[in-house]
């Protein structure tokens, strides 16, 4: 789908469909409208149609930091409660790795960034909870 | 592969594009110079075009070779095995496994024969929203069951556990996105990439519950099955593609990979379609379709969804379609267009007169059936961690895509984009595996070379 064809009015329709529809707990939708629409909103000169694509592209963007902000709160909050062994977080994991699989491929240096960057931001996390009450 | 040539449309609005097929066409095109000159045009954007699926077609091969490298999920099979292989018992004799694993591919190319078939009644029959629905169905559950197990095992590889509502959480954005993006709109590049990590994961569930020696066979016989559907006078899938162009409507919409925009209505593949609606036709495996891996042996793998999604896949000839504009031709107000159609794999209609909000954009096409088979290929070959060999292979399979398209610029008609590249693929293979490797293997012990 290439809107740089789409008429004027249709884009503003396509904007607000997504925007809509990414109201419906859909903030992945809400950052591919504001990644789609951004330059017909910002970079183009401004009639009546671009306003209103602004207007939709400007709520998805501020609504998507607001999912990614819940999100990444939420995030650190659970691992944390995790690491120190609670049961409820249990029933909330999804999966239970039994480690890391050594593989012919495992002494790679792009495996092993795969690997460590999961762990380094769960220790970032947990020095950001630890900062804080401090 | 195919590609039908259509003649320029000589005036008029774009919607005069004719729907004809074959070479002997009836166009009503105005000038010999002006033709001649959008075939120059036309050949010398093609290999650009070339360029442009081989990008898409690398990446799905990466995505699957990386994927077997690291996470052993998808190399080994626990057990199970498709209701579609049903030779799979152990043994050591060399032949008695060979007449398995040719039995296994024929009861595939049964199954791949049948679904086609289905789906020829139902589209002469008219069945139009049934195969939608399929194919929405389809794609549904590749998007999420497909994907939900394959994070769970990238998961299990990185020894990351992040909580279940966020993952669930990002499924289903991902889920809906897809949906949106395959069969709405969306982006093109978001298609794009659905598209290939769809076809990735087709590919990976196929390496996981084929048998050893029984992959090479169903490749084998699917591209014959693929040359033999396309080119043969009274194949199925021409049937298809004349039936379409003698009710002057689009063929079903299929799953297409295109280089430039597609055409707002070609979708979801009848690949799919045929799928669902022998799943449901059998006993439901839906249930079946669990990421758990301790269920045991049981003959309903979980990929008999997926298999049968693939096997549709397969079934629909995979094709690529060539349009170009020649640029001189874009800015006329007549709109001279070349267009070359595939045949079966249903797409355009360009002569949509009531939809000119959407026209077809040039972009070359190749359907996704094509890239399944060239990533199981690479796949399988790289399970074995003997880079020779999967270099070898990629090397061969980019190498058959050329020379396809090659041969699709000189004949001008529909062409199978497996034969080739499969053919050359397993040549390779073979060769580099038995030859090769133990050349240099023997070569580099005792020093002569390395």
């Amino acid at each position: 789908m290439d809107i740089s064809k789409l008429t004027d009015v249709k884009k503003v329709d396509l904007c607000k469909k997504y925007f809509l529809i990414g109201a419906c707990f859909l903030p992945l939708i809400w950052v591919v409208n504001s990644f789609w629409f951004f330059s017909d909103a910002f970079c183009k000169p401004v009639n009546n149609h671009r306003r209103q694509i602004r207007k939709y592209v400007i709520g998805s963007i501020i609504g998507s930091i607001f999912w990614i902000i819940v999100l990444c709160s939420w995030e650190i909050f659970f691992q944390y409660y995790r690491s120190q062994g609670l049961v409820w977080t249990d029933f909330l994991t999804f999966v239970f790795p039994t480690g890391r699989v050594s593989m012919s491929f495992s002494n790679h240096k792009l495996f092993d960034l795969c690997v460590n960057l999961p762990k380094f931001m769960k220790m970032l996390s947990n020095l950001f909870i630890h900062v804080q009450f401090i | 592969m195919s590609s039908n040539r259509d003649p320029p449309d000589g005036g008029g609005t774009v919607t005069e594009t004719l729907t004809t097929y074959g070479t002997n066409l009836i166009s009503n095109r105005s000038r010999p110079e002006e033709e001649n000159q959008v075939e120059e045009a036309e050949l010398k954007y093609g290999a650009s075009h070339v360029i442009h699926l081989f990008v898409p077609v690398s990446l799905c091969m990466a995505l699957v070779v990386f994927t077997m490298n690291t996470i052993t999920f998808y190399s080994q099979n626990n057990g199970r095995h498709l209701l579609y292989t049903p030779f799979v018992k152990e043994t050591d004799s060399i032949v008695e496994k060979g007449l398995m694993s040719l039995g296994n591919a024929l009861v595939m190319l049964c199954v791949v024969v049948f679904m086609t078939v289905l789906l020829i009644v139902f589209y002469k029959y008219k069945f139009y929203k049934l195969i939608h629905g399929w194919l929405i169905i389809s794609s549904f559950l590749l998007l999420f069951l497909f994907t939900t197990i394959y994070v769970q095992e990238v998961l299990k590889s990185f020894d990351v556990s992040p909580s279940a509502v966020t993952i669930l959480f990002a499924l289903g954005n991902y889920g809906v996105l897809g949906m949106m993006c395959i069969h709405w709109k969306g982006p093109l590049r978001l298609q794009q990439f659905y598209l290939i990590t769809m076809s990735a994961l087709m590919a990976l569930v196929f390496i996981k519950y084929l048998p050893e020696w029984t992959v090479w066979f169903v490749l084998f016989v699917i591209s014959v099955w693929d040359l033999v559907a396309v080119l043969t006078p009274k194949g199925p899938l021409r049937y298809l593609v004349e039936t379409a162009q003698e009710r002057n409507e689009p063929i079903f919409p299929a799953l297409i990979y295109s280089s430039g925009v597609l055409y707002p209505y070609v979708l979801v593949t009848a690949l799919e379609n045929p799928e669902e609606s022998r799943t449901t036709s059998e006993q439901p495996a839906t249930t079946e379709a669990a990421p758990s891996t301790s269920a045991g042996n049981t003959g309903f793998a979980p990929g008999l969804q997926s298999d049968s999604k693939r096997t549709a896949v397969k079934r629909i000839p995979q094709k690529v379609q060539v349009e170009e504009a020649p640029p001189a031709a874009r800015n006329q107000p007549q709109n001279v267009r070349i267009e070359r159609r595939t045949p079966a794999v249903q797409l355009e209609h360009l002569n949509y007169p009531r939809h000119d909000d959407y026209q077809e954009e040039r972009g070359v096409k190749l359907g996704l059936g094509d890239f399944i088979f060239y990533s199981v290929l690479l796949g399988k070959a790289s399970s074995y961690f003997d880079w020779n060999t999967t270099i070898a292979c990629y090397v061969a399979i980019l190498i058959g895509l050329c020379f396809t398209l090659v041969l699709l610029a000189v004949f001008k008609r529909a062409l199978p984009a497996l034969p080739i590249s499969i053919f050359s693929g397993l040549i390779f293979y073979f060769c580099t595996r038995w030859i090769i490797t133990p050349f240099v293997t023997f070569v580099s012990q005792n020093s002569f070379l390395y």
